[in-house]
């Protein structure tokens, strides 16, 4: 294939650009990365277990909500959760001055769990406070 | 008519496409006529007459011309300046062989100044952006005030001032004059004033910083619906300025029927507004904005200021 001198510039110029876009993503994953996330260790059976991976930096609290279906007896917690809805099935952590690495959740029923359960975590980023919610499915 | 002659070691001439269409398809001849006459592809041909590459080779031009039954001259473009050109790489021909392995190098050889020129301009943007997406503003300090839009008469909130300056090694002294509203208690300070710096309308603090330091203090202030309570003050580097700058940020705070950290006065605390009393106020020692009683009401589904009684009411 031959190079005209016209078209000869452009594969540099498109390395170029390719770098200069390389710049903005890295700033923007950088920025919209998420700081926490999670996934069910365990979702069937009498123990539910919800393990979330904070990210460095790490927010500085995190509400994490728990939605079961209200059929679902809930016997205890682990953490000790704020507020606990039965009626509505809902489980409601706060924790205050989070440090980066695996926080375990943990919730006992009396009987195996009925129907599907997901969680939401919110939190504000670090930097900027931006409120920011992630929800959790097994 | 110019010399269209291009002087170098392989003699060259600029040939006008559109006469040597002209004169082919007036004489009804084809590309693939001409192209076996001159002994070159028809795409050369056809590159010709486009004026794509108008300087060809003048053995080339003399065969063109004698296929088209003319001079030369009659093919030359007229008053076309001369243009060194290098003749190897730019005669139509030698585009139509295939690359050679020297000519490869020589491509790879002509890339580098060109990728040199990419990464360079590469790390000056990449410098730019450092320096605007994640530099620190180079003033000497920065003083914001951060008080909640409204308040209810009588209830404990807090007001928050956080200074910033550009990093230094040592430390400096910061004196920050605050004028409390009319008709303001104050319930507590954090850091303690300077000695003697709390009056009745002034709170005086004194501190050595790094890079920042966060003042605060919590008041109640008397007054009715929609009366407005207003702050004032001012920061400055120690011994710095006879007439140091105002505090920014919030400067008037509308007493009304909603907690202070009710934002969006809808009588609910929600997630966000319980994580900002948090991220705000859980870091400040000695300041006690009753968190406690912040995240009772965000528990309950919702709350009530009952005007009668002067007590917020959780709604279960």
């Amino acid at each position: 294939m031959s190079i005209s001198p016209a078209n000869r510039y452009h594969p540099f110029l498109t390395i170029f650009l390719v770098m200069v876009m390389g710049i903005f993503c890295h700033h923007e994953a950088h920025a919209t990365n998420s700081l926490v996330t999670g996934k069910y260790i365990s979702y069937s059976g009498t123990d539910i277990v919800l393990h979330l991976t904070i990210q460095n930096p790490a927010p500085a609290n995190l509400i994490v909500e728990q939605y079961l279906s209200p059929e679902n007896v809930i016997i205890d917690t682990a953490p000790q959760a704020k507020k606990i809805d039965s009626a509505q099935g809902n489980i409601k952590w706060l924790f205050k001055n989070t440090r980066n690495g695996i926080l375990s959740l943990s919730i006992q029923l009396d009987s195996p769990l009925v129907d599907d359960i997901s969680a939401i975590v919110r939190y504000r980023t670090p930097q900027g406070g931006a409120f920011t919610e992630l929800r959790i499915t097994p | 008519m110019a010399d269209n002659s291009i002087p170098g070691p392989m003699s060259m001439v600029k040939v006008d496409g559109s006469k040597i269409k002209h004169l082919r398809e007036g004489q009804g001849l084809t590309q693939l006529y001409l192209a076996t006459a001159v002994q070159v592809t028809t795409d050369t041909i056809s590159r010709w007459e486009n004026k794509r590459y108008p300087s060809i080779k003048k053995e080339n031009g003399i065969k063109l011309a004698e296929a088209l039954n003319v001079q030369l001259e009659d093919l030359l473009e007229e008053n076309e300046v001369e243009e060194p050109l290098p003749l190897p790489r730019l005669a139509p021909s030698a585009i139509d062989l295939a690359l050679t392995t020297d000519n490869k190098k020589s491509r790879i050889r002509n890339i580098w100044p060109f990728i040199i020129l990419s990464l360079t301009l590469f790390c000056i943007l990449a410098a730019f952006a450092w320096y605007f997406l994640y530099s620190s503003p180079d003033l000497p300090i920065t003083a914001e005030r951060n008080a909640p839009d409204h308040c209810i008469a009588g209830q404990p909130f807090p007001v928050m001032i956080k200074i910033t300056r550009a990093p230094e090694d040592r430390q400096t002294a910061i004196i920050i004059r605050e004028n409390l509203p009319a008709n303001a208690t104050v319930v507590k300070i954090s850091p303690e004033a300077v000695s003697g710096g709390m009056k009745k309308d002034t709170i005086s603090w004194l501190k050595k910083i790094n890079e920042s330091a966060t003042f605060a203090y919590v008041i109640r202030v008397a007054g009715g619906k929609d009366d407005k309570v207003t702050f004032s003050g001012t920061a400055a580097i120690s011994g710095d300025s006879d007439s140091p700058p105002p505090i920014g940020g919030s400067s008037k705070t509308t007493i009304d029927k909603y907690h202070w950290a009710d934002v969006d006065m809808d009588n609910i605390i929600s997630d966000s507004e319980i994580l900002a009393v948090h991220d705000r106020y859980n870091q400040i020692e000695g300041i006690d904005v009753d968190i406690d009683a912040i995240e009772e009401i965000w528990l309950g589904s919702g709350y009530k200021w009952n005007e009668t009684t002067k007590k917020i009411e959780i709604i279960e």
